[in-house]
């Protein structure tokens, strides 16, 4: 056993990664050329060892599974972007986050349109009240006027 | 454990859904920042540094949230988690575990592992209520590993080295071995033992960095 470069016996007595254990440059070969390797001794050694070593096979299989898919992979698993309303839907989460507790720089930044949004928000709806109590008194002489600074308060 | 693979012939096309009704991005992802300024503004809160996560990322996230749901709605719904997540968690990302990348397609993996969960229930539910639209359909089951090992590994073999990737091209595109490749490329076979490897390993890493077992 100890005859050949990563024998069993020299992998228990050799802790380190470069002593005793199958060269990253061999695992590689191993795992993309296979069984196509010739059958040097080299390449005889490293599998004896790899039966031995769990550190060993456990790299090979990561390197296999890593070449498989390689190998699998077609123009279909290409990435494709998502659609652009992936992007809005987060940032207004985001910005409905930063609307209760804007800390950040950003989150101030966004806070102007918010405030703006909501400002024609509450002048729209004191439009429609004002229309709405004309129509439903029937005289425009008799609209009161309508406290804004009221409302505006309560959302601000 | 031997080293015997199927090698030779490539691995036969596992029927996959449908194609995604987008347009595959081939645009370069956004570099100007570097993944630790990233992480950092991001950890500060500032939202451009998300917004720069997002345009990095969520192509992949994307990708494999359909590839593994094999639906757009839900793929979409599942990006939209994904970075939400990143923003509320922004703050357990630690460099020093893994990058920003892994983190995300830690993140990626448990929201597409909810949305299955989710629609195992409501399988079942149908299937309780008598109807026999069973659990067949293999989409409500566990993720397929192998399908999200083959857009993550097309993804970072994108990102590697120009000669890294011409060498692990020609070992998986065109089946060559390590002398082919030598002798197609007219580079001595320690360099290309030497790109493959590097190469490789690095394809092996994205497959098991953080949430990735």
């Amino acid at each position: 056993m100890s005859r050949t470069p990563y024998g069993r016996k020299r992998w228990r007595m050799s802790g380190p990664h470069e002593n005793g254990h199958v060269p990253p440059d061999v695992l590689a070969a191993i795992a993309l050329d296979g069984s196509r390797l010739p059958r040097s001794r080299e390449i005889v050694a490293a599998e004896e060892h790899m039966v031995a070593c769990v550190r060993c096979s456990t790299a090979l299989a990561g390197l296999l599974r890593a070449a498989a898919a390689g190998r699998g992979a077609q123009r279909d698993d290409a990435v494709t972007r998502p659609a652009a309303r992936v992007w809005a839907a987060v940032a207004e989460r985001v910005g409905e986050q930063d609307g209760l507790a804007p800390r950040t720089g950003a989150g101030r930044r966004r806070a102007v349109p918010l405030a703006l949004r909501l400002m024609a928000a509450v002048a729209g709806a004191v439009v429609l009240a004002r229309v709405g109590r004309r129509f439903l008194r029937g005289t425009a002489s008799a609209a009161p006027f309508v406290p804004e600074a009221e409302v505006c308060r309560g959302v601000g | 454990m031997t080293p015997q693979r199927s090698a030779v012939a490539p691995i036969p096309a596992v029927p996959r859904p449908g194609r995604a009704p987008h347009v595959p991005s081939w645009a370069p992802v956004e570099e100007s920042l570097a993944d630790e300024e990233l992480a950092h503004g991001l950890a500060a809160g500032d939202e451009e540094c998300l917004e720069a996560a997002y345009h990095r990322w969520s192509s992949l996230v994307h990708t494999l949230a359909w590839r593994s749901l094999g639906d757009t709605r839900e793929a979409e719904d599942v990006t939209q988690q994904v970075f939400l997540g990143v923003w509320r968690g922004r703050g357990a990302f630690r460099p020093e575990r893994g990058t920003m990348g892994g983190w995300i397609v830690g993140i990626t993996k448990r929201k597409i592992a909810d949305a299955l969960s989710a629609r195992t229930r409501r399988m079942a539910v149908v299937a309780s209520a008598g109807s026999s639209l069973a659990l067949s359909d293999p989409a409500v089951q566990q993720p397929d590993t192998a399908a999200l090992d083959r857009v993550l590994v097309l993804h970072e073999l994108a990102k590697l080295p120009a000669a890294q990737q011409q060498v692990l091209r020609l070992a998986f595109y065109e089946d060559l071995t390590q002398p082919q490749i030598a002798e197609r490329t007219g580079w001595p076979l320690g360099t290309v033992k030497s790109h493959a490897r590097r190469g490789l390993h690095r394809l092996r890493q994205c497959l098991q960095q953080e949430g990735f077992a």
